[in-house]
């Protein structure tokens, strides 16, 4: 399209459709036959199914071998992937770790940080959350205030975080921090430390979100103590080395299959025989999403290159997350369906939707994003 | 990409840059043939690019004139290439000689009879032959012995009433040949639109950046990149959709065609409205080439069947199977 967007057709590997069919035994063994799916990723999470995970293989799938990876390709791992969404698995304990913390260490960590979380990460036995956002700094991730001093042995770190989804739960947090005071270049002087999260001088509070779940959390780092080692990648290059973990952070199938499970319960209240309207809007619904899936394997297929497509991950959660967003809304007025399986998967969608257009960037700051590559800014 | 695909395309786009623009779309809508760029387009085979050399082609695959027609969309070409390739193609496939010239094509309902009063043919007073499908039956006809009565759609292009009355000049027989016609049809819809919309992406960021307001240009406001960027999501998600026809032949396959034609037809309706809010009341000139592609796709959504009817198609499709239907959602989106 433009000069810097393509979304070159990708194939699937030809052991796709073997891969698809292990994960769909495994999901019907692992799981519990009365687990009602939900293809949210952020919404349950079991360190003993993440366990099970690693155990496959499944975990940290394109990472070296002697990390413990499984160095298969981007696209192996988008099946494995999609695969655990549709079918409502509770992946969230792992899901940070593996799709971009393992991924930063791999890239800019040091050989003793690959070979201390690499391995626990793939095992599914060590969980990360973010730490980018804070009270007063969400779009303008630029503006963060949480500060690491330089003292003996390491790092001092003040501040907090917030929306870290499953800090309560994770072992670790990546956060994004000032090691040096603001200057001029805004994006200057940030660096990424890895926290242990049962550090005694780290406070987590929980946040009920709108649905009432517990899973975001405001973090507290009252003179945290971030040993040298822990710090990833060359200090004061924070900045960068968050940019470019967002084409895995925003790619992925999580990006657009929030809503599936309404698509599949409205497919199973029309049955057969749906009415006009009822069909029109089940094959419009579809032909979204078949061609969201084809751009986001084209995404996977470049990232499998070593390429670099942050328009396109971008471009793949805008268009999305917009999606996910219509879904419950005209699925609702194709009924009135009655039965309490729908209700609960068409409510359960609509008090998370807000989130959609939120989390891992807001639409805003996307499109920012795709408009500086169409030359605009 | 492929050496072939690539050459037909640059000789495409050369072509159309040095024989298209918009003094000769508009003058083709007031009437005139845009001959020097039809000539161009035929002497070099691009007319015929897949169709094989051995049936009278230039000896590519569909993908090569469907690359040529994805061309034409963003050119607003005035010229029946679509046309020329859906005719031609079921030509070859049927046996019949394909003649020289631009064809065109329509389907006819099973039970018409002679004579046959044919609307909505696109640019037939410019054409030298037509090919209608009924059913299974491939006809040849020669235009010049018969009538036609010149309508415009609202692009201006000819959209004529064809009256068929004398003898065709041959017949021939395909298996599904006007489904074929829908689908092949549709194809080509889909790659005219997925040009066009390219076009309108292109025209309303360079205007975005040469238009000040307020001090400068107004590609600096957040409000306008915010709809271009969301307009850019669109037109990616059209290109991508579009290739799907490219890698499977809508000859032979339904649904790739059902969706792209749904995914492409309901990106024009967010695409041109932002184009047209970004461009200002300039935009809705005469005058301002946007109007050449925004009224085209207005067009070209609605032939060969609107996005709904393409997307009961689909919607029925998937839930063929009934009560598994839901659980087997995933696996049938996945095969």
């Amino acid at each position: 399209m433009f000069q810097g967007i393509a979304f070159e057709p990708a194939e699937l590997p030809d052991d796709a459709p073997a891969l698809r069919e292990e994960v769909r035994d495994f999901l019907n063994e692992a799981l519990d036959p009365t687990f009602r799916p939900n293809s949210d990723f952020n919404a349950g999470e079991s360190a003993e199914f993440s366990s099970q995970l690693g155990q496959r293989g499944w975990i940290g799938m394109t990472w070296p071998a002697e990390y413990g990876g499984g160095e298969r390709s981007f696209l192996e791992r988008y099946v494995v992937t999609e695969e655990l969404l549709a079918g409502g698995a509770p992946v969230g304990a792992h899901w940070i770790a593996d799709r971009q913390s393992g991924p930063l260490l791999l890239r800019f960590g040091t050989e003793e940080q690959r070979q201390f979380f690499l391995p626990r990460i793939t095992k599914g036995e060590c969980f990360f959350s973010i730490g980018m956002s804070e009270p007063d700094t969400g779009s303008d991730l630029a503006s963060i205030k949480s500060t690491a001093k330089p003292v003996d042995g390491g790092w001092l770190l003040n501040g907090s975080k917030i929306w870290s989804s499953g800090a309560h739960m994770n072992h670790y947090m990546v956060a994004l921090v000032r090691t040096e005071a603001p200057s001029e270049n805004r994006h200057a002087g940030m660096s990424q430390v890895i926290i242990d999260l049962h550090d005694p001088n780290v406070t987590i509070k929980g946040i009920a979100n709108l649905a009432g779940d517990r899973d975001f959390n405001q973090v507290f780092f009252d003179d945290v103590v971030i040993p040298h080692d822990r710090l990833v990648g060359e200090p004061g290059n924070g900045w960068q080395q968050v940019i470019s973990e967002l084409s895995y952070e925003r790619s992925g199938p999580e990006r657009f299959l929030s809503a599936f499970r309404v698509l599949v319960e409205f497919v199973r209240e029309v049955g057969a025989d749906p009415n006009d309207a009822q069909a029109a809007l089940i094959g419009k619904l579809i032909s979204h999403l078949v061609t969201l899936r084809r751009m986001s394997i084209s995404v996977a297929g470049m990232l499998e290159q070593g390429q670099n497509p942050n328009v396109e991950a971008a471009l793949v959660k805008e268009l999305g997350n917009n999606f996910e967003k219509q879904v419950p809304e005209l699925v609702r007025l194709a009924g009135p369906f009655l039965s309490e399986r729908f209700s609960q998967t068409l409510n359960d969608c609509i008090l998370h939707a807000p989130s959609f257009t939120l989390r891992g960037g807001t639409r805003e700051i996307l499109r920012g994003v795709i408009a500086r590559e169409l030359g605009l800014r | 990409m492929e050496e072939h695909l690539q050459m037909v395309i640059d000789t495409a786009d050369r072509i159309l840059n040095d024989h298209c623009n918009h003094q000769i779309v508009d003058a083709s809508e007031s009437g005139t043939f845009a001959a020097e760029l039809w000539q161009n387009l035929e002497q070099t085979g691009l007319t015929l690019a897949g169709i094989p050399d051995s049936l009278g082609g230039a000896d590519g695959t569909p993908a090569h004139s469907l690359c040529v027609i994805r061309l034409c969309g963003q050119h607003a070409a005035p010229v029946p290439v679509a046309e020329t390739y859906v005719a031609a193609r079921l030509l070859a496939t049927s046996g019949v000689g394909i003649p020289a010239g631009p064809i065109t094509v329509a389907g006819l309902s099973a039970d018409q009879q002679l004579p046959l009063t044919i609307t909505n043919v696109p640019f037939a007073r410019w054409c030298t032959h037509f090919v209608t499908v009924q059913a299974d039956e491939v006809t040849l006809w020669d235009l010049s012995e018969n009538e036609i009565i010149e309508h415009v759609n609202i692009a201006g292009e000819p959209r004529d009433q064809v009256v068929l009355n004398g003898e065709p000049i041959e017949s021939a027989r395909i298996v599904g040949a006007s489904e074929r016609l829908e689908r092949i049809g549709a194809a080509t819809r889909v790659m005219l639109m997925s040009g066009a919309l390219r076009g309108i992406l292109m025209q309303s960021v360079a205007y975005a950046m040469e238009r000040d307001q307020f001090g400068r240009p107004i590609a600096k406001f957040q409000a306008i990149q915010q709809q271009l960027a969301q307009m850019a999501g669109e037109v990616a998600a059209s290109q991508r959709a579009a290739d799907e026809l490219l890698l499977s032949d809508p000859w032979d396959d339904i649904m790739p065609v059902a969706i792209a034609k749904s995914r492409v037809g309901d990106a024009v309706c967010i695409s041109s409205e932002i184009a047209h809010q970004v461009h200002g009341a300039m935009g809705y000139t005469r005058a301002h080439p946007l109007n050449l592609l925004t009224r085209r796709l207005w067009c070209w959504r609605d032939e060969y069947g609107s996005e709904q009817i393409w997307q009961n198609v689909i919607g029925r499709h998937y839930c063929q199977a009934g009560t598994h239907a839901a659980d087997q959602l995933w696996d049938t989106l996945t095969q």
